[in-house]
């Protein structure tokens, strides 16, 4: 009893062992706000790409994909139906996309992806990462009429198309260009030139060995200008935000270089035993902005039978995208998947697996900073041992009056190690509160801190976020408060046992 | 008087059959060695320190004999005091009788048990519910409140529960000694608000609460002006008569010692009779010789 009523006493009393126990507080707030906001940000990344991967995805056959693909959707159907919320065919390569931007040609390499906008929709998040699309309908590849305008307008500055645009002929046939940068490259024959545009809607590519296309490979794979697809046949395209969004040092605004209706080219691979360049050109649609910067540089998406026709792949796909109906089921599904589809041909992964380096580097990171910010509390811990020493010490008399009056040295003991349980308690549940009203309050907080310093803390527009993502896990506050309070009981454990360790004579005679 | 010194200056080994003692000390040795640590199991750290120093000085430092075979014993209800001069090791001889300390050889008995090589856990409770303690230094703990430091060694011998069930009787009981040694104004206040025969009349208070057999008062007026310390000693005196409490009461102060029912001189580590009487005379350097 003694010892809850002096613990209670020293807490009021002692305002330098609350002192002491500001650096466990301060430790614990930074430590919430720090989990909060990291597992925010892991978070919103996780959902991102898990919105970007979809749940599972079953891979096969390199960029040529696996054929058969509604046979391969039946078998998994089959297997794992009921698990299943919704699955599409997804085709995905390599190319480059070059860019026309104040007459210079930029191309640079992308990651061009055929979807179904319907199938992709269901699967995962698309529609979302959409920069222009609104409404609940699922988005297009089609070239609405007013894009179809712009395009125009582009064709006809550089002299692609001609004026009488709308007229049949016109259409079938788009001229020579005036000047392309293309023709730099020339000296090929418009004859040829119209084989190989032709070359992309051929039905069966596979059959293209060495045997049926001898010498004429050279031939056929050389340079082709874009130029020459009819013009109102392009098709459109989500090309990555960050490939064709210009960033003003100044005012922080992004500017998008192309508009919609733009024109760019396309060079996939084609399929086949002997890959061929294939040429195309679309018509920008919309802009891919994710967030995350890894796709949102590289990701081009295309209606997956417009990148089929022109890779030649028939109903080929490279992999199926599977959304679960719980992602618990997902390790069963991926095992009964494994057992269906031979694994040395088929790769079938959740899209935690697949982006298993990225998450566990987050989450590396996250570990070593909850580490080092307990080391700093255990620093806390030995500020705490210190000012303790000095309270034992400061305190011998009283402790032994408490030893003549009947108290037992684990009755002292205990005393102390109360005191330190107390302390630690109250600096932990102050830092908790702390802590929490920062997460809650982050924003305003960061605000009134930007303009404090005149430096932006955290740059919206660097990551997407229109606030900063914080996550309060209540277990890791509650663990972290736990272990705060247990370093700061730790640390009364020595200066408790000396307190009962002190003769009680010396003790009294003290001072 | 002189018949009582005679018999306890020939104690037999075996407790006495005929009127049993309270409290009674067979040959107490005690001594002190200089510059002790003061826990009572030494640290490694100090152990290998202490073999150095002996290494160097080629001895287990130095040895302060204190008392040297002190034979004692207090009848119930009896007003001892303990005169000797400072330093002469009155304290040391009451802290072992109190079990606050333990005699390097000899044999402490109390109500016909032997309570010097007592478990501790036993010593404390035997402490907590049969002896009282005054300090010269009052002792008060100075966080708690007059009637706190009161009901102390009450909050020290039960749990909460009881303290939740009790404590209402408690601070009654408390309230009652307090008005009994005129405090009863000061029941909130903090020990340092106090004057100082005010802190020690709490702390009289305070070892009254648990009813003890035995009380024990180191210079109790030793830092109170010559007429508090009359008032401390004639509180201590009416307990005496009036509740037959048993007090034995150290003191350098002459005149008050000549009030207590006997008065024993400690001198070179031994008891001997101190002579009656004030008309010795505070002046007087006459010792009787050990
Ligand atoms: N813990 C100790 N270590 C060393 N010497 C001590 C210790 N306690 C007491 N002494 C010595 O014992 C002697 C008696 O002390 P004490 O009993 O306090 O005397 P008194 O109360 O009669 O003034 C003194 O010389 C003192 O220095
Ligand atoms: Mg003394």
């Amino acid at each position: 009893m003694y010892k809850l009523l002096l613990v209670y006493k020293y807490l009021l009393s002692r305002r330098i062992a609350l002192a002491s126990v500001l650096s466990v507080t301060l430790g614990v707030a930074t430590l919430v706000v720090v989990n909060a906001v990291m597992t925010g940000f892991a978070t919103e990344m996780r959902e991102r790409i898990r919105g970007i991967l979809s749940d599972i995805v079953v891979e096969g056959g390199g960029i040529d994909g696996f054929p058969d693909v509604a046979g391969h959707m039946a078998r998994i159907e089959r297997a794992v139906g009921d698990k299943i919320a919704a699955m599409t065919p997804v085709v995905e390569t390599f190319g480059l996309l070059s860019i026309d931007y104040m007459n210079q040609t930029q191309t640079i390499w992308v990651k061009i992806i055929g979807v179904d906008p319907v199938g992709k929709t269901r699967v995962g998040e698309f529609a979302e990462h959409l920069l222009y699309h609104r409404g609940p309908q699922p988005p297009s590849f089609d070239v609405p009429a007013p894009l179809r305008e712009i395009e125009r307008v582009f064709l006809q500055r550089e002299g692609l198309v001609p004026d009488d645009w709308d007229s049949p002929s016109a259409r079938l046939l788009p001229p020579q260009p005036v000047t392309s940068p293309s023709a730099v490259r020339g000296g090929v024959a418009p004859a040829e030139h119209q084989q190989q545009t032709d070359g992309y809607l051929d039905p069966n590519p596979f059959d293209d060995g060495p045997e049926t296309e001898p010498a004429g490979a050279a031939a056929t794979d050389a340079p082709l200008d874009f130029d020459h697809a009819p013009a109102d046949a392009s098709m459109g395209i989500v090309v990555p935000y960050l490939a064709v969004a210009y960033r003003d040092p100044v005012t922080k605004q992004d500017r998008i270089l192309l508009p919609r209706g733009c024109p760019v080219r396309l060079v996939v691979p084609g399929s086949g035993k002997r890959p061929r360049p294939r040429f195309a050109r679309f018509v920008i649609v919309d802009y891919f902005k994710s967030g995350m910067s890894e796709y949102d540089q590289t990701n081009c998406y295309v209606h997956i039978d417009d990148l089929r026709r022109l890779r030649g792949m028939g109903d080929r796909a490279t992999s199926i995208q599977i959304k679960l109906k719980d992602y618990a089921d997902a390790p069963y599904v991926v095992r009964t998947l494994r057992q269906i589809f031979p694994p040395g041909l088929y790769r079938i992964a959740t899209w935690e697996e697949l982006q298993g380096p990225l998450l566990a580097a987050v989450d590396t990171e996250r570990r070593i900073l909850t580490l080092l910010l307990f080391l700093i509390i255990a620093v806390a811990g030995f500020g705490i041992l210190a000012i303790f020493s000095l309270i034992v010490v400061e305190k011998t008399r009283d402790i032994g009056i408490l030893k003549a009056l009947g108290a037992s040295d684990a009755g002292i003991q205990g005393i102390f190690l109360g005191y330190g349980l107390a302390l630690g308690a109250v600096g932990s549940a102050v830092g908790t509160f702390l802590g929490l009203q920062i997460v809650w309050n982050i924003d305003r907080i960061e605000h009134w801190m930007s303009v404090w310093t005149g430096r932006e803390i955290f740059d919206r527009n660097l990551y997407y976020f229109d606030r900063i993502p914080t996550v309060v896990e209540p277990q890791t506050v509650a663990l972290v408060a736990f272990g705060a309070t247990m370093i700061a009981l730790l640390a009364s454990v020595w200066p408790a046992r000396r307190a009962a360790r002190l003769r009680t004579v010396e003790a009294l005679r003290h001072e | 008087m002189s018949e009582a010194a005679l018999r306890w200056q020939a104690v037999p080994s075996a407790p006495a059959t005929a009127a049993e003692p309270l409290l009674r000390a067979i040959g107490l040795v005690k001594s002190y060695r200089q510059g002790a640590w003061p826990t009572r199991r030494r640290s490694l750290l100090r152990r290998g320190l202490d073999l150095l120093g002996r290494l160097r000085d080629g001895a287990d430092g130095i040895e302060v004999p204190v008392l040297l075979g002190v034979d004692l014993e207090v009848q119930p209800g009896e007003f001892l005091c303990i005169v000797g001069q400072s330093g002469s090791g009155k304290s040391t001889l009451l802290h072992l009788l109190g079990t606050l300390d333990q005699p390097d050889t000899g044999e402490i008995w109390f109500e016909g048990r032997r309570i010097d090589r007592m478990p501790p856990r036993a010593r404390d409770r035997l402490r907590n519910e049969a002896f009282g303690f005054v300090f010269q230094l009052y002792h008060l703990l100075p966080e708690l409140t007059v009637l706190e430091n009161v009901v102390l060694p009450l909050y020290v011998r039960y749990g909460l529960l009881q303290y939740w069930r009790y404590r209402r009787v408690w601070y009654q009981h408390a309230r009652v000694l307090l008005e009994r040694v005129g405090l009863e104004h000061r029941l909130h206040h903090k020990p340092r608000q106090l004057s100082g025969g005010e802190m020690q009349r709490a702390a009289i208070a305070r070892a009254l609460i648990a009813d003890p057999t035995l009380l024990f008062a180191d210079e109790p007026t030793g830092n109170l002006d010559p007429a508090t310390g009359l008032e401390i000693l004639e509180l201590l005196l009416a307990l005496n008569r009036e509740q037959g409490l048993t007090v034995i009461m150290v003191t350098h102060d002459r005149e008050l010692a000549a009030l207590a029912d006997r008065r024993l001189r400690l001198h070179a580590g031994r008891l001997v009779p101190e002579p009656d009487g004030p008309q010795l005379g505070v002046a007087s350097p006459a010792q009787p010789t050990g």
